[in-house]
């Protein structure tokens, strides 16, 4: 009869626990007390010890699976033992193929390990026997030799000598694929930052009612504004960039249309009196949003300067926690890459809306029955329709677009 | 090295402890004025006498009764019973007798006698003159049973058999008579109770003893060709039986064909196989397997005698079926 391996209670207040990683596989021989598997709560991660020697049998749950308390997970037995899971609807089943035709055969829907695993008794030499127990190797898997298709110490051998080389070439991250069909990959933890920014937009995603509004704008008054800007730099004095001169006009369409500088906070609309812009970041392995502060309030020079600073710090990995927190609104300028005209990006939570910058391509437009080429800029406003509609979000946008055409007054302001 | 053959290593070995110890006889059927059937006693009772070469009536049970007092009273006697099959007729002496008295005395007596006797078939010489009894007198504690299958095994063994303070059955093989062999020099001596690999092998142990054993080396050398490298052991001991030896051999080729001329059933290799199946199950890889006569008495007819008897393509065949 095959031992359950069941979700423990590690604490008084413990109601449910997420497998977080099993350290045994199916088929592996296990000793009793021997670490089994990782569980999590909330509070605390711990290891679950093999409730008896045997073959680790079947893996019920899943890593990542909360199941509550007394749930099963696994199952340890004999080789070859077949598990009586009738009255017992497990939470998970990874293995659909072979619950499909098990069920096939078998209409009371009495769920089985693996088909070649269903035959009770094995022939195997003692000696076999033994190795196979000292390799963990599930014998059952192994294909007999010996007279009457007995296994016998050499398939054991030679079993696990195969074993080897196929572990060896799972783990050659170099190998090309072969015609076994096997993909070959690198494996990149999925952990620090990457796992940050891949928590942060999927719950993002998760939660906003996302809408994007596409626009695009002329910018050769902006151009302009900024050629002067930067004519007659003294040595050592940086060029203000566009990115920080829309900072300075984003800040000031939101100065006009502050519904669009708003936070939810379950039961509130927070509209945010301090108007801090983030600038999206891209890294080599990855991408941060440092925040510029109360840019409503600060000169295009002092914008300029801070988001040099940020960015410099941004990509030497040097900013503090303050720098990327507090903001109300986003920008991110995929404009200089040259390629993209629009696209959809993703709120920044608990912000409720993000400007995305497409890049600027000179395009003949109509100005006074005139046909004349203008630099158009793509802009791509993403936000929560949760708190924002989309009509205040064209509103802002066409303030956005006006300020641009016109920008002198927000750049001054 | 001396070149010799079984027959002329009886002989000499016995000449050699008569010479060296003069309480050393011997006493059988025909041994003194004919020097036994195949001149294993030739010359003896010209050299030392009739005291010490008895020539004795045709009764088994005089011949061991008179070896069990003499040996008793501190001689060393070499009984000699010319074939095993006569041994049931002197079985009280041998069985009641020879082996209990040590213990039944606590020890105040020893019987250092040694019973010379031949078995197998393979001559014509029937049913009641072909066996191979041996595992009569493994069955009986006090009584060491040896067997030697070549003429240097013959030097070492019956000289530790003469020199034991026991009684211990010497068992010939009547078809090595001729068989030739070298035979170390000078005093030699093979504990009893120690085996012998003839040939080292990996991945089958063949193990027998007496004539046997050289079916068991010609059927080694025929599945070398077929690439099974066998390892053939000669227990030379029954009892005690080199347990050591066996299990170590065991432990690397995992297989075990136990081979006797005796018929299989309660043949000595079934005391093998079960000490195996006990002490070495963790080292099988296959099932042991024993290759004996049929359970029938040994044919007169030379076309049945030839089929009964164990023969090389049957150890090779045994071997096989366990690959």
């Amino acid at each position: 009869m095959a031992t359950e391996i069941v979700m423990p209670k590690l604490g008084l207040t413990m109601t449910k626990g997420t497998v977080e990683k099993w350290l045994k596989k199916e088929g592996d021989f296990v000793k009793k007390g021997e670490d089994l598997l990782e569980i999590s709560t909330e509070k605390i991660t711990n290891t679950v010890e093999s409730p008896a020697e045997g073959i680790l049998l079947k893996i019920i749950a899943s890593e990542g699976d909360e199941l509550p308390i007394g749930a099963p997970l696994g199952y340890i037995g004999e080789a070859g033992e077949q598990i009586d899971t009738d009255n017992k609807v497990s939470p998970l089943n990874d293995d659909k193929k072979i619950e499909s035709t098990e069920s096939t055969l078998k209409p009371n829907n009495q769920e089985t390990i693996d088909e070649h695993r269903v035959r009770k008794k094995v022939k195997i030499s003692p000696v076999a026997l033994n190795l196979a127990k000292e390799l963990n190797i599930d014998y059952t898997l192994i294909a007999g030799t010996g007279p009457g298709g007995r296994i016998t110490r050499e398939d054991v051998e030679n079993f696990a000598k195969q074993k080897e080389t196929d572990e060896k070439e799972k783990n050659n991250n170099q190998s090309a694929s072969d015609n076994k069909g096997i993909l070959s990959y690198e494996a990149i933890p999925y952990t620090g930052m990457r796992r940050v920014i891949g928590d942060k937009m999927s719950k993002s995603w998760a939660i906003a009612a996302k809408v994007t509004e596409h626009t695009s704008v002329d910018i050769s008054m902006l151009n302009q504004l900024r050629t002067m800007i930067n004519e007659g730099l003294q040595e050592g004095e940086d060029k203000v960039s566009l990115t920080e001169m829309l900072v300075k006009i984003v800040a000031r369409a939101l100065e006009i249309k502050p519904m669009i500088n708003v936070s939810l906070d379950s039961d509130n609309i927070k509209v945010m009196k301090d108007i801090n812009i983030g600038v999206a970041v891209a890294l080599d392995d990855g991408l941060v949003v440092p925040v510029v502060k109360n840019v409503n309030k600060k000169s295009i020079y002092q914008v300029s300067k801070e988001v040099k600073a940020l960015v410099r710090k941004a990509r030497e990995g040097n900013l503090s926690l303050d720098e990327m927190n507090g903001g109300t609104f986003t920008i991110t300028n995929l404009g200089t890459y040259g390629s993209v005209d629009y696209f959809t990006p993703i709120i920044n939570q608990p912000e409720s809306a993000i400007l995305g910058i497409g890049r600027t391509v000179e395009t003949p437009v109509v100005v006074d029955g005139q046909i004349v080429v203008r630099p158009m800029m793509g802009l791509s406003l993403s936000f929560d329709h949760r708190v924002i509609d989309g009509a205040p979000a064209a509103e802002f946008l066409a303030v956005l677009i006006s300020l641009i055409k016109n920008p002198l007054r927000a750049i001054l302001s | 090295m001396a070149k010799m053959s079984y027959i002329e290593a009886i002989k000499e070995t016995q000449r050699a402890e008569m010479q060296r110890d003069p309480n050393v006889f011997i006493a059988g059927e025909d041994v003194g004025v004919m020097g036994s059937a195949f001149g294993q006693t030739a010359g003896l009772l010209k050299e030392f006498g009739p005291q010490r070469v008895v020539d004795t009536p045709i009764s088994e049970s005089a011949i061991i009764g008179l070896g069990v007092g003499a040996a008793a009273m501190g001689l060393r006697p070499i009984l000699v019973i010319d074939f095993i099959d006569f041994m049931a007729v002197c079985m009280d002496e041998v069985l009641n007798q020879a082996s209990k008295l040590r213990y039944m005395l606590g020890g105040q007596v020893k019987i250092p006698l040694v019973i010379r006797t031949q078995i197998g078939a393979g001559i014509g010489a029937a049913a009641q003159h072909s066996q191979s009894l041996e595992a009569f007198f493994t069955h009986m504690p006090g009584m060491k049973t040896v067997a030697a299958a070549t003429p240097a095994d013959i030097k070492g063994l019956l000289t530790a058999a003469i020199r034991d303070d026991n009684p211990v059955m010497f068992i010939e093989h009547k078809t090595l008579a001729r068989l030739e062999g070298d035979v170390p020099e000078g005093d030699y001596v093979i504990p009893i109770g120690k085996a012998d690999i003839k040939r080292k092998g990996s991945d089958v142990t063949i193990l027998s003893w007496s004539a046997m054993v050289h079916k068991c080396l010609a059927a080694a050398e025929s599945l070398a060709q077929e690439g099974i490298n066998a390892e053939v052991i000669d227990i030379r001991s029954l009892v005690p039986l080199d347990k050591e030896c066996i299990l170590n051999s065991l432990g690397k080729t995992g297989r075990l064909v136990i081979v006797h001329e005796a018929v299989e059933t309660s043949g000595y290799g079934a005391e093998i196989a079960a000490m195996v199946a006990d002490q070495g199950f963790d080292l099988l890889d296959a099932p042991i397997k024993r290759v004996a006569a049929p359970f029938t008495p040994v044919p007169f007819s030379p076309v049945l005698e030839k089929e009964w008897v164990v023969s090389e393509e049957k150890i090779i065949d045994a071997v096989k079926s366990l690959f």
